[in-house]
């Protein structure tokens, strides 16, 4: 792939916790308007290699760049703003404000961090409100919302930072096997339309269909990485086989 | 330690030099003159643990507030059990009594309650055609067993309620009966977190039992009281401030244990 | 035996001592609660900044008052503050006075033993939110000062609101242990008014009552206030 035109650049990331190596190395590159699924076994750094992309997680080693910022230098919140603005993250647990209606929750960052104005929020807000199909919940509380609905406020909250990239954390592992369609369909609508998303998922049907390019893990590392017809159909590496014999 | 320190070695390394700097100050004043008064207290110390010049026998002071806290605490054991199974009783006409009489005692100041018990209470019960002497201690033990009575059916009804309900559907189906599925299946898992909270309601009757003074017994207030209007105004400092001590020496250790095994409880169920 | 004799009560002077100690028991209570939730809200601020220096000093102060009888707290204050200096010259007489009356000593060891509580209180209701909340707070952009403005804070205060109604009823009952260093609330009055009447029995049963529905509607207060600020469907599933 030509390096110039990554939009995401990660050069061997490594990782600890306490005296537990989580990443030995990550190299990955997405480019503008790419779709990448990162699968793999659990425990094998999927989560944290997004949490490093937007900062959320400091790293040990490597090289991280998302445009011309390089995630790596950044060390206190302040200087992670641009960076925070520019990469969003949808989290397996929702993590929606309780305090805040769903309304309110998408409109919060977009004012109160970015300060944009609230008028032109309130509109965009209720655009993306419409177009995940949860309109008529604008004035509920998370609490009364359904899992499936939260996911979707909580993705219209990402995008409502209008961000170049999206990252998704096992969004669907925490919902009912009906309400996982009405969060796939959404994201997949986002990327039909060209929004740069990296998704770490245990759907493979899903990863299948949406994604350009599907990346497996284990053990810290990038084992394999091509179009999704290569790695599920002809896998090269005896991990991603035995991986997908179990999960297929 | 390794270079640089976390905030836990930091923060070890401050409560040292509290410490340090306490005892510090401490010896700076005895050099001062406070020794004088050191002293006097450390006369006194025996009186003040004890009830009696020499130590023994326990008739008083802190040693008291002790027999007090034991004391209070094995009644209001049995009364709070009681309480608790007539609140989680089936029938509302046992039920609504309870709550009210548990709500009624932990509204209550403990003083007043003392106080009132202490009025109440008649100086002689009549018992089978004998006439009994009711001493103050007693008086002061139901006073103070009754808001702890109602504190420890208090917990442990929140602890039954804390246990999943699929832990009753599960019994349920394995056919258990209800009166097992309490012994067997639910009591032992609430016990577990009945207890730092026993632990805790047990500490707070310690700090209470300074109360029982009002009641007369010769208690370490009391005791304190008499010997202070023996003393010149200087010399009070030294006597509150380890009258003070005993309480947080006695105290502390059982707050912090039941601080560790809430901790632990914490984690070992969903 | 039980026949209560409360004729004493129709007397205008016991009414008025009633009234009167019903009023400073509200007011002392009032004026400890918010010098309290006060000491409480700055000190869990100061324990959210983690620095070890600061933590360890309120940490001590916490565990002191906590761990301590209040009672002895307040005549430590009342009899110990002015022999070591805190002392005025009353510009009338010329007499050297102590600087605190019995009411300050009060409301003094009253605010710190329940703003210690408070800190307690606080820290923990900060402490048991989510991670995960924090991190997606982080992820949208806010600041440490953000988060905890328009986060931790509207939604811990809803967490410790139960705890919080434990600690004011707790300190609105420890208000009454103020009568043995003097202070006229109404614990003091009562006992002026059985030293009257030598109706002990029944003076402190109509006190007790008192106490009961005072705090009965000081929790039932604070219980509406708990429902009235309550997320909709908060907690429901966990």
């Amino acid at each position: 792939m030509n390096r110039t035109n990554a939009l995401i650049e990660l050069d061997a990331v490594t990782k600890s916790f306490a005296s537990f190596e989580v990443l030995k190395g990550i190299s990955l590159s997405v480019k503008d308007g790419e779709a990448v699924c990162i699968i793999g076994p659990s425990g094998s750094g999927k989560s944290t290699i997004l949490r490093c992309i937007n900062g959320l997680i400091p790293i040990d080693g490597g090289r991280i760049r998302v445009g011309e910022i390089e995630v790596h230098k950044l060390r206190s919140e302040k200087e992670m703003r641009p960076l925070r603005h520019r990469v969003a993250m949808v989290f397996q647990q929702y993590n929606l404000f309780p305090h805040r209606t769903a309304l309110q929750n998408i409109m919060m960052a977009p004012v109160q961090v970015l300060g944009h104005d609230r008028r032109e929020v309130e509109e965009r807000a209720h655009r993306l409100l419409a177009k995940v199909r949860l309109s008529n919940k604008a004035d509920a509380y998370p609490g009364q919302l359904s899992g499936g609905q939260q996911q979707r406020v909580a993705i219209a909250r990402a995008l409502a930072m209008e961000p170049q990239v999206i990252l998704f954390d096992e969004v669907t592992a925490a919902l009912d096997p009906e309400t996982v369609k009405e969060v796939l369909t959404a994201i997949r609508e986002l990327v039909d339309e060209g929004l740069t998303c990296i998704l770490v998922t245990h759907e493979m049907k899903f990863a299948r269909e949406v994604a350009e390019r599907v990346c497996f893990t284990d053990h810290g590392r990038i084992v394999e990485s091509g179009p999704p017809a290569q790695i599920f159909d002809a896998p090269q590496d005896p991990r991603t086989r035995e991986f997908l014999g179990q999960v297929l | 330690m390794q270079w640089p320190l976390t905030y836990h070695e930091k923060k070890r390394v401050v409560q040292l030099a509290i410490v340090l700097a306490l005892a510090g100050w401490i010896a700076a004043d005895a050099l001062l003159g406070g020794a004088a008064y050191w002293q006097r207290v450390w006369l006194r110390l025996p009186l003040l643990l004890t009830g009696s010049g020499s130590g023994w026998p326990l008739t008083g002071g802190f040693a008291l507030n002790i027999f007090l806290g034991l004391g209070s605490m094995a009644l209001a054991a049995i009364m709070g059990t009681l309480l608790a199974f007539g609140m989680m009783a089936k029938s509302r006409l046992v039920r609504l009594p309870c709550f009210f009489v548990m709500n009624f005692l932990r509204n209550s100041p403990w003083l007043v309650l003392l106080f009132a018990m202490l009025y109440i209470i008649p100086f002689n019960v009549r018992l089978f055609g004998v006439s009994i002497a009711v001493p103050a201690f007693v008086k002061a033990v139901i006073g103070l067993s009754l808001p702890t009575a109602a504190n420890f059916a208090e917990i442990i009804r929140g602890a039954v309620q804390s246990i999943h309900s699929g832990q009753w559907e599960a019994a349920r189906a394995l056919g258990y009966m209800p009166m097992a599925i309490y012994s067997r299946i639910i009591l032992p898992q609430a016990l577990r977190r009945m207890i730092p909270g026993w632990m805790n309601l047990y500490a707070l009757l310690m700090i209470a039992t300074s109360l029982a003074t009002v009641t007369g017994i010769q208690d370490v207030l009391t005791t304190l009281n008499t010997l202070l209007s023996m003393e010149n105004e200087r010399v009070i400092v030294y006597f509150y401030i380890t009258t003070l001590f005993l309480f947080f020496a006695y105290c502390y250790p059982i707050a912090l244990l039941a601080r560790r095994m809430e901790q632990s409880v914490k984690g070992d169920t969903l | 035996m039980f026949g209560l004799d409360y004729s004493w009560l129709s007397d205008p002077v016991y009414q008025g001592w009633l009234l009167r100690g019903t009023l400073n028991t509200i007011g002392l209570a009032l004026a400890s609660s918010a010098v309290a939730v006060l000491i409480g809200t700055f000190g869990a601020l100061a324990l959210s900044l983690r620095i070890a220096w600061l933590d360890a000093l309120i940490e001590l102060f916490v565990e002191l008052f906590r761990n301590t009888p209040p009672l002895l707290q307040m005549l430590f204050f009342y009899f110990t503050l002015s022999t070591i200096g805190l002392r005025v010259t009353d510009p009338v007489t010329g007499l050297s006075v102590p600087l605190l009356s019995a009411f300050d000593c009060a409301l003094v060891s009253l605010s710190f033993f329940g703003g210690a509580l408070c800190i307690e209180a606080f820290r923990s209701g900060l402490e048991s939110l989510p991670r995960s909340v924090n991190e997606a707070a982080r992820s949208l952009g806010y600041s440490r000062w953000g988060r905890f403005r328009r986060i931790e804070v509207p939604i811990a205060s809803r967490i410790c609101l139960p705890a919080l109604t434990n600690i004011l009823t707790n300190l609105f009952k420890t208000t009454s242990q103020a009568s043995v260093i003097t202070v006229p609330e109404l614990m003091y009055y009562a006992g002026q008014i059985y030293n009257d009447t030598f109706r002990t029995a029944e003076v402190m049963l109509l006190v007790l009552l008192i106490y009961v529905s005072l705090v009965s509607v000081l929790s039932w207060g604070m219980s509406r206030i708990e429902r009235a600020l309550a997320f909709p469907g908060y907690g429901k599933g966990h």
